[in-house]
C-alpha cells in the first residue's frame, strides 16, 4: 500500500509513542511519540518565527543525536527543505554552502555554530538545544501547519564539485516517498522490528537508507556520537550494547571493523543482515564478514545521491561470490528504469558492453540547489526519446547490464572518484590546493591498494622552485586547506615535482604523473 | 638487528605517509601533526603483520601508545 513518508512516520507516532525511533551511544533517545510531539510543536514555531522565509532551505547542524532528526521533521512540515550540516564540514565549506542557499537559517542542534563560524556566520541561527520543554508546550498542536506536495523540495545534500563548489541535490517529497515506498513494499520488508546501524554522517547520502527504510516501519535507529566515533574500542563497546539487526555502511567502513578479529558475533550476537552502497564491494570483504557472523544476509545496492540513495539491490548470493566476475549491484527498483548509453553517440549499448548509465525514474532529484548550468547539464542530458517526459540523470558511471537484468560497475567516466564511500571531485581538491599562494600548480592522484583506493597523494608545483619541499612545507599547506575541505578529502601524501606532465590537450597526463610518482 | 626493525618501521611510515624524512622527527605526535589518520594507522597496523609477523589488534592500544615513530618501534620490539 502507497503511504506519505512524513504520514507514515506520524502514525507511528500514534500506534506505538512508546518505541524508541532513535538512540545514541551517548545514551540519548527518543520515543515515537516524543519525536511527532517535538517535530510538531517546532514546525509551529518555524511557522510563526519571521525570521524563516516561507519555503527557504533551513540549515540543520548538528550530529547523530535525536534532536537532529526532531529538526528535519520539523523542516519538512513548516515546508522548507532541511539542509543537514555536520560538525565534520570545515567552516569555510559551511559558509559556503550557507551563501548558495540565500535567505536561509540555521537550526544549531548543539549550540555551537557561532564559535565554530565566527563572522563568516552571516545568516540567521537559533539554538535548539536550549529550548525547554515549556517552548515546546507552548507550541503544541497537530496538525503541523503545513503539508508537503509531491513536487516540494525535502532535502538538499551537497556532494563535491568539480570546481571546488559543493553542488546542494535537491531531493523532492515523490522522490523520498518512491524509495521508502520500495524498501517497505518489496521482497527487501520484513515484518519484524528491526534495529538499524545508522553510521553515517547526515551530509552523506547512505544515512537516508535506515530513515526511509526504518522509520515509517516503526524500527529503532542506533548512532555513534562522539569519542565512541574516534576509537575502534569504544566502537566495539558500544556496538556490543546496542542490539542492532541491521547494519548500513560503505564497505569501506566494514573492511575497517573487520581488520580486528574481535568485530564476531560474539561482539553483535543480534546482528543479521549488512547493506552497502558507495563504492565497490569486494567478494574478501563478504566472505570474511560472513565467516565472522554465521548467517549474515549481505546486500549490496548502488545509486548516486542524485537519485535518492540508491536504484539497484540484491542479496550477495555464494553463487555470486564463487563467480569471477565483480560482485552485481543488484536488479532496478520498480519505478526507475536505468538504461545503459554510449557516452558519445549516447546511443543505447547492447547487454554485456559498457556504457554510460543514465538513471530514469521517479527517484530522480529535481536538480542542483541554484546551478541551473549544472543542472541541465547532468538532469537534461537523455534523450527524449528514452527519457519520454520522465527524470533523468547522467551518472558519469561505467556500467553493464547483464541478460537477466543484473547491473555490473566499472569506474567512472570522469575525476570523480569514491575514498572510504566518500564521494570526491579530484578537482574540487586541486582547485583548492590551486588556491594557496605558495602552490603554481596541484593534481590529486588516487593511490590503489588491493583493487580500492585507500588514499589520495597531491603532486604539487610550488610557486617558488627554491622552496624547501620536505615536512614543513607540507604540513603548511594541510595547514590552510583543513578549514576549507572536509577531513576526508586532505591528501594523506603531498609529493612536490619541477612541472606537471600534460597531455596533447594541454591536460595534466594523469597517467605519466602516476608513473612519475611511482618511479 | 635493532637498527635493522628502526629503519624497516621508518621504510614502512615513509610509504604509507610519503614523508621521506619522517625518521628525523621520531617524537612528534604524527596524529597532531597530521601526518597519520586513523586510515593510515590501521594500514600501519596490516603492514607491520605483513612484514614483522606482529599483530597488534586496532583495538589493543590507545593512541597515546603509538604516535611517534619511536612508540611504534619499541610496540614492536615488544612483540618480536
Amino acid at each position: 500500500m502507497e503511504f506519505s513518508y512524513i504520514q507514515a512516520v506520524d502514525a507511528q507516532g500514534d500506534a506505538a509513542p512508546e518505541a524508541i525511533a532513535f538512540f545514541n551511544s551517548r545514551g540519548e533517545s527518543i520515543s515515537y511519540g516524543e519525536l511527532k510531539r517535538k517535530s510538531d510543536a517546532l514546525a509551529r514555531w518555524i511557522a510563526a518565527e519571521p525570521a524563516f522565509e516561507p519555503g527557504v532551505p533551513l540549515v540543520v547542524y548538528g550530529h547523530k543525536s535525536p534532536l537532529m532528526l526532531v529538526c528535519f521533521l520539523a523542516c519538512v512540515k513548516s515546508g522548507h527543505a532541511y539542509v543537514p550540516v555536520d560538525v565534520l564540514y570545515p567552516r569555510e565549506r559551511i559558509a559556503n554552502i550557507i551563501g548558495q542557499l540565500g535567505q536561509t537559517a540555521v537550526l544549531d542542534t548543539i549550540g555551537t555554530i557561532p564559535e565554530v563560524m565566527g563572522d563568516l556566520l552571516v545568516r540567521p541561527h537559533f539554538d535548539i538545544a536550549s529550548f525547554s520543554d515549556a517552548h515546546y508546550a507552548q507550541h503544541a498542536g497537530a496538525p503541523a501547519p503545513a503539508c508537503v506536495r509531491p513536487e516540494d523540495t525535502f532535502y538538499i545534500l551537497f556532494t563535491s564539485g568539480s570546481t571546488g563548489t559543493p553542488k546542494g541535490v535537491q531531493i523532492i517529497a515523490e522522490c523520498m516517498d518512491n524509495f521508502s515506498n520500495w524498501l517497505l513494499n518489496s521482497e527487501f520488508a520484513l515484518d519484524e522490528k528491526r534495529v538499524w546501524f545508522n553510521r553515517s554522517p547526515f551530509t552523506f547520502d547512505l544515512s537516508v537508507t535506515d530513515l526511509a527504510w526504518g522509520l515509517p516501519h516503526g524500527d529503532t535507529l542506533f548512532a555513534l556520537e562522539d569519542e565512541a566515533e574516534k576509537s575502534l574500542a569504544l566502537t566495539f563497546e558500544a556496538l556490543s550494547k546496542s542490539g542492532i539487526t541491521d547494519w548500513v555502511s560503505t564497505p569501506s567502513v566494514l573492511d575497517q571493523m573487520l581488520a580486528d578479529e574481535k568485530f564476531n558475533a560474539d561482539l553483535i550476537p543480534t546482528l543479521k543482515r549488512t547493506v552497502h552502497v558507495g563504492e565497490v564491494l569486494r567478494p574478501e570483504t563478504v566472505s570474511l564478514a560472513k565467516q565472522r557472523f554465521p548467517g549474515l544476509q549481505v546486500f549490496n545496492g548502488y545509486g548516486p545521491t542524485e537519485s535518492t540513495d540508491f536504484v539497484s539491490l540484491c542479496e550477495i548470493t555464494s553463487e555470486m561470490l564463487a563467480d569471477d566476475r565483480s560482485l552485481p549491484i543488484g536488479y532496478t527498483k520498480p519505478g526507475t528504469e536505468l538504461v545503459v548509453l554510449d557516452p558519445e553517440t549516447l546511443e543505447p549499448v547492447p547487454d554485456g558492453e559498457h556504457g554510460e548509465l543514465f538513471v530514469i525514474g521517479n527517484t530522480v532529484a529535481q536538480g542542483y540547489w541554484g546551478r541551473d548550468d549544472l543542472t541541465q547539464a547532468a538532469f537534461h542530458s537523455c534523450p527524449e526519446s528514452i527519457a519520454r517526459g520522465r527524470r533523468s540523470y547522467r551518472t558519469g558511471d561505467e556500467i553493464a547490464r547483464d541478460p537477466s537484468g543484473m547491473f555490473y560497475y566499472h569506474g567512472r567516466y570522469d575525476l570523480q572518484i569514491k575514498l572510504h564511500g566518500y564521494r570526491i571531485e579530484l578537482g574540487d581538491i586541486e582547485a583548492t590546493l590551486c588556491s594557496l599562494p605558495e602552490v603554481n600548480m596541484a593534481c590529486v592522484l588516487p593511490i590503489k591498494r588491493d583493487g580500492l583506493i585507500s588514499h589520495l597523494v597531491a603532486v604539487i608545483v610550488l610557486a617558488d622552485a627554491d622552496a624547501p619541499r620536505g615536512f614543513a612545507q607540507t604540513k603548511l599547506l594541510k595547514q590552510q586547506i583543513r578549514p576549507i575541505l572536509p577531513p576526508y578529502m586532505v591528501p594523506r601524501t603531498f609529493k612536490y615535482v619541477d612541472a606537471i606532465p600534460l597531455n596533447q590537450n594541454g591536460k595534466a597526463d594523469r597517467k605519466a604523473l602516476a608513473a612519475l610518482i611511482d618511479g | 638487528m635493532a637498527a635493522n626493525i628502526d629503519q624497516q618501521v621508518i621504510d614502512l611510515l615513509v610509504d604509507i605517509t610519503g614523508e621521506e624524512e619522517i625518521g628525523d622527527y621520531r617524537d612528534i605526535d604524527l596524529f597532531e601533526e597530521g601526518v597519520l589518520d586513523s586510515l593510515g594507522a590501521i594500514e600501519l597496523l596490516v603492514s607491520l603483520k605483513e612484514e614483522f609477523g606482529v599483530s597488534i589488534a586496532p583495538t589493543e592500544l590507545e593512541r597515546e601508545e603509538m604516535n611517534t615513530v619511536n612508540l611504534i618501534i619499541e610496540r614492536v620490539q615488544e612483540r618480536l
